[in-house]
């Protein structure tokens, strides 16, 4: 066992055990060993480092070597967490019955499938990319119905900023999440918990060709980013319409966000330092991810809405409505909701450009690595 | 229609017959893994990866076409030969008879204007 001593030959080893994880032992190890006898052989020819370098370099990519093997048929480990994967999205049926939201049994059955799943899902053997999403569809319906039902009971609650209008005559303003991000965010919900398990189910159950999974997962958080994205900016934004299940709960969201984010960095930074990417592609990766966030925060802005005009009791109601109306139209700046300095005051830019960033921009550098990477 | 590039027409035509190089260099003797891979990646237009070789080998073995068996090296550890069985042997004749006149349809389609 000379080889290993050599840095080229144990570079390429370590890189062949990594992908060569999903080969059913015996058949990796006498793979292995016959390698090794290879590059024993190798050394023994006593060449020098870059005549080495230069051999291992002519075995082979070892995501090649085990792809030659075939692929390994599914195991029935796999199998089973793939049709549990699959079967999950009709936990969304206890969503429905008797009431919205569902009882405790509902909601313990729902929770019980779903840690069931996982727990298949985490015995199936599969490359880090699968078990990733295996992992992410099994923790999806119960998520994305809490945060349905958390949604529900946030946008119970308004805000509200009244303007003088006249004597005895005020016009109001309500502060709401945005219309568009609640209906993208609501339908981001529903996509996570049906489409994600069921995504991952059919993953699993599908032989897989080994090899670096770094680009995978990095996809897949880039893949994943539009949809979590507009999720947590409509919970974000209904955790500060006032209620107090929504004050409770706007620090540990904020905090998730935060968690949200840095994983999402991370599958930026796995896929910056890995080797055959272009510029433009690592500049678009580097953009997805850092603007990402921005483009949350951005969604997560209140909308000023006009409300009614409303007038003191005792006083004759307004007779000049179109006037209110007209004058209503053009919010002024002192009513709208308050947010961070640097956030446009116009909703239609805020809202541009928080789905160009959380939305365009990911799904994008995304579009790139799976053309150039794979 | 899409453009085959080099390697991918070198990869395609390499598919269908690498296996039966494989048996046609054991013919001549058994050869132990190393020793076969380095006469296989010598042969130049073949274009073979040394490392892809070994599943070939494995794959060979499990349809019966070769067997192995270790023997005692003087430079270090046993070795595991590879030798032709009889179905091995079988299989190659079989394909000797189909290459040459094989080859002789390519070589007349290809050449036959000329």
């Amino acid at each position: 066992m000379n080889a290993v001593k050599h840095s080229a030959a144990a570079e390429w080893l370590a890189r062949f055990d990594r992908v060569a994880s999903v080969l059913p032992q015996p058949r990796r190890g006498e793979l292995r060993q016959e390698l090794v006898e290879h590059l024993d052989a190798l050394t023994a020819e006593g060449t020098s480092e870059e005549e080495l370098a230069a051999a291992v370099a002519r075995l082979g990519d070892p995501a090649d070597i085990v792809a030659a093997e075939g692929l390994p048929p599914v195991s029935p480990a796999r199998a089973r967490a793939g049709l549990g994967l699959l079967l999950l999205p009709l936990t969304g049926l206890l969503y429905l019955t008797p009431a919205l939201p569902p009882g405790l049994p509902s909601m313990a059955l729902i929770v019980l499938a779903s840690l069931v799943v996982l727990v298949l899902v985490l015995r199936a053997q599969a490359t880090a990319g699968t078990l990733a999403l295996g992992v992410l569809g099994a923790l999806a319906p119960p998520l994305a119905g809490l945060g349905g039902i958390l949604d529900k009971v946030f946008q119970a609650g308004h805000l509200w900023t009244n303007e003088p209008a006249g004597p005895g005559r005020e016009l109001q303003y309500v502060w709401e999440s945005d219309s568009w991000v609640a209906v993208l965010g609501q339908l981001a919900m529903l996509l996570l918990g049906l489409g994600l398990p069921a995504l991952a189910g059919l993953r699993l159950r599908r032989p897989e060709t080994p090899g670096d999974t770094r680009p995978a997962l990095g996809t897949l958080a880039l893949l994943l980013t539009p949809a979590v994205g507009l999720a947590t900016a409509l919970l974000l934004s209904g955790s500060r319409l006032g209620t107090s299940v929504g004050t409770m709960l706007e620090v540990p969201l904020l905090v998730t966000a935060l968690v949200c984010a840095a994983v999402l960095l991370a599958a930026g930074g796995l896929l910056l330092i890995r080797p055959g990417l272009v510029l433009l592609t690592k500049v678009l990766i580097a953009a997805a991810v850092l603007a990402a966030p921005v483009g949350v925060v951005l969604l997560a802005q209140h909308e000023t809405r006009f409300a009614g005009v409303v007038w003191d009791a005792g006083t004759e109601p307004p007779r000049n409505a179109a006037a209110d109306m007209t004058r209503a139209e053009a919010v002024p700046g002192s009513v709208l909701a308050p947010a961070p300095a640097w956030v446009p005051a116009d909703q239609g830019t805020r809202r541009g450009l928080g789905l160009l960033f959380v939305v365009a921009l990911p799904l994008a550098a995304a579009w790139r690595v799976g053309g150039r990477v794979r | 229609m899409s453009v085959t590039t080099d390697a991918q027409l070198l990869a395609q035509l390499r598919r269908g017959v690498i296996e039966h190089c494989v048996l046609a260099l054991l013919d001549r003797g058994p050869r132990y893994g190393f020793d076969l891979v380095r006469a296989l990646a010598a042969v130049e237009g073949l274009g073979t990866s040394e490392g892809t070789i070994y599943p070939l080998l494995s794959r060979l073995r499990k349809d019966g076409l070769l067997e192995t068996s270790w023997q005692p090296s003087d430079q270090g550890p046993p070795r595991r030969y590879y030798e032709l069985t009889a179905q091995g042997r079988t299989a190659l004749d079989v394909f000797h008879r189909h290459w040459r006149s094989f080859r002789a349809a390519v070589d007349e389609v290809l050449e036959g204007d000329k």
